[in-house]
């Protein structure tokens, strides 16, 4: 099962920067929006609207799909649970009894450590690696019989270090944090503008001078998007890192809930993953509009 | 002090195609104080000589001497103008100049590079938007910017590879009229090499004009004094006895070479 976690949706260096995965947008409106007020308003209640059918279909199905089932509970059983688990989320009756909001904390908290860390290491090493052709040549062929590795494959490796499960889930989301960090990075170093390289080599840059002014901003877009595809995959692989870690974490919550035979708390669960998924994301685009609109008033 | 160009080869090999000439055989010596245009059509080679003066491009065959000493790479003591102003665009105009001139004089106190940017951004016009990034501000304005940034570093050889082509006729002008006001009077810049597109941009700047033959024999074709004295005037200088001779010499040249090609 867990195999399935497997990232497929890192970039290849080659479109990276030009990559913005996992939010496709809107077919093209037939009509342009009349831009007045009223207009954008109309515009916001029609797509509300649309999106509560499309939700409304998609409970629809679920909730045939249930009546012919007695295992998967209904979308009603599922709501009601997720109410309940969010009327008290933070209640600790010791490591075996915690509010899923605890538990949410938790996760969150290893995936922004696994992050972090990954982001560090991911960002000096691609700079490396993209500015650096030797450096490439020499560490590409690693990182691609690496990159595509289930990140969970390494969970024994990192319990055998720090003999720690906990400390192992960190150390699994900085193996998947790491890969679409570098590798994007390095794209984004290694496509520097020629003029701008022209301009250091005939002003003579030092190397620090070069990095500030010529590698780090002509990568940083796509520094950024390896940080939101790294954010993306790490949210997903928590869930599964911790069903293997066990004690405590989302993951476990969702197992746990499993074993105690409470499907409709798994439901409620994947939509609180979902939730806090696409907050996750919705900061991380926001910070690569952030870059965007400089690139474009500069 | 001069720039020395002996016996320059360059051809570039691409993959299962046929070697193209670059470049064969130039021989040519810019001597001090002297400002020298190369004009010639696309593919003759012009702005990869530009290249090789500014140590961005290696020859395969001669070599290139500036101020006696033989050029093995870029630097600041020949600072370059590009086509398409190459600033950096994160920074404003006044970091684009202030982070040249630190990078290249290291030997220079903050003070004097301070004073060396104020002055060139001042004399180009833009001290007053100096705050401004390149892609807030026209593309005369940003090649002022990068004019600046290349008269700021104290060059002795200025070089400009088509640096007004992409403006309009009216800013070019000025630019052209500001570009020798700099070179004349205000810098220790004593040589300038221009490669351009436009007839009367080579007559109204340079003292010696470089007609570029096209391949098979990309090499230097003429070379045609301009003995106009200076300063010259965009809208008399046509008025000059020897002006429409040299007008009619370079583009017979360069008309008669393209239907060659063609």
């Amino acid at each position: 099962m867990t195999h399935s976690l497997t990232p497929t949706d890192q970039a290849e260096p080659a479109v990276a920067t030009d990559a913005q995965p996992g939010r496709p947008g809107p077919p093209a409106r037939r009509a342009p929006s009349t831009g007045a007020w009223g207009g954008r308003l109309a515009e916001l209640a029609r797509g509300f609207g649309w999106a509560m059918l499309g939700t409304a279909a998609v409970v629809l199905l679920w909730q045939l799909a249930s009546s012919h089932s007695t295992d998967v509970p209904a979308p009603l059983d599922g709501a009601r649970t997720l109410i309940d688990l969010l009327s008290d989320p933070f209640y600790n009756n010791g490591p075996n009894d915690q509010g899923v909001g605890l538990h949410l904390g938790t996760s969150l908290q290893r995936v922004f450590t696994g992050f972090a860390l990954a982001s560090v290491v991911g960002v000096l090493a691609g700079m490396l690696i993209g500015a650096s052709r030797r450096a490439w040549l020499a560490f590409n062929p690693v990182i691609q019989v690496l990159r595509p590795v289930s990140p969970l494959a390494w969970f024994p490796i990192w319990l055998a270090v720090f003999k720690d499960a906990p400390q192992a889930s960190v150390f699994v989301i900085f193996i998947t944090a790491l890969w679409p960090t570098l590798i994007n990075t390095a794209a984004g170093a290694a496509q520097i503008p020629q003029d701008h390289r022209n301009v250091a080599r005939v002003f003579r840059f030092g190397r620090l001078a070069y990095m500030r002014h010529v590698l780090i901003p002509n990568a940083l877009p796509s520094i950024i998007t390896g940080l939101r595809l790294s954010m993306g995959i790490a949210w997903m692989v928590i869930v599964a890192v911790e069903m293997l870690s066990g004690n405590s974490g989302i993951g476990f919550f969702v197992w746990d809930s499993y074993n105690a035979g409470d499907l409709s708390s798994v439901v409620a669960a994947i939509v609180l993953i979902g939730l806090v998924g696409l907050i996750l994301d919705a900061i991380l685009v926001r910070l690569s509009r952030k870059v965007a609109i400089e690139e474009v008033q500069s | 002090m001069t720039v020395e160009i002996r016996a320059l080869h360059k051809t570039f090999k691409r993959r299962g195609g046929p070697a193209q000439h670059v470049l064969r055989g130039v021989d040519l010596t810019v001597e001090e104080g002297e400002f020298v245009s190369f004009i010639g059509h696309s593919g003759c080679g012009k702005s990869t000589l530009l290249n090789m003066v500014g140590g961005l491009d290696r020859p395969d065959e001669g070599e290139i001497v500036v101020d006696g000493k033989p050029v093995t790479g870029p630097g600041p003591e020949r600072a370059m103008v590009f086509q398409n102003y190459s600033l950096l665009p994160r920074l404003s105009l006044l970091a684009n100049v202030r982070e040249a001139v630190r990078a290249a004089r290291p030997d220079w106190s903050r003070a004097k590079a301070d004073e060396m940017v104020e002055r060139y951004l001042t004399a180009v016009g833009l001290w007053e938007h100096r705050d401004k990034r390149p892609g807030q501000v026209s593309g005369g304005m940003a090649q002022r910017a990068a004019v600046a940034r290349a008269f700021a570093v104290g060059p002795r050889t200025l070089l400009l590879d088509e640096p007004f082509g992409a403006l309009d006729a009216l800013t070019r002008s000025r630019l052209q009229q500001q570009l020798v006001e700099l070179w004349g009077n205000e810098s220790e810049t004593e040589k300038v090499l221009m490669v351009t597109h436009g007839l009367e941009e080579a007559i109204l700047l340079a003292d010696r004009i470089v007609v570029m033959s096209n391949p098979p024999q990309p090499s230097v074709q003429t070379i045609i004094p301009v003995p106009i004295p200076r300063p010259r005037d965009r809208a008399t200088i046509s008025n000059h006895p020897e002006y429409a001779g040299i007008q009619e010499e370079l583009a017979g040249l360069l008309l008669v070479d393209q239907t060659a090609v063609a």
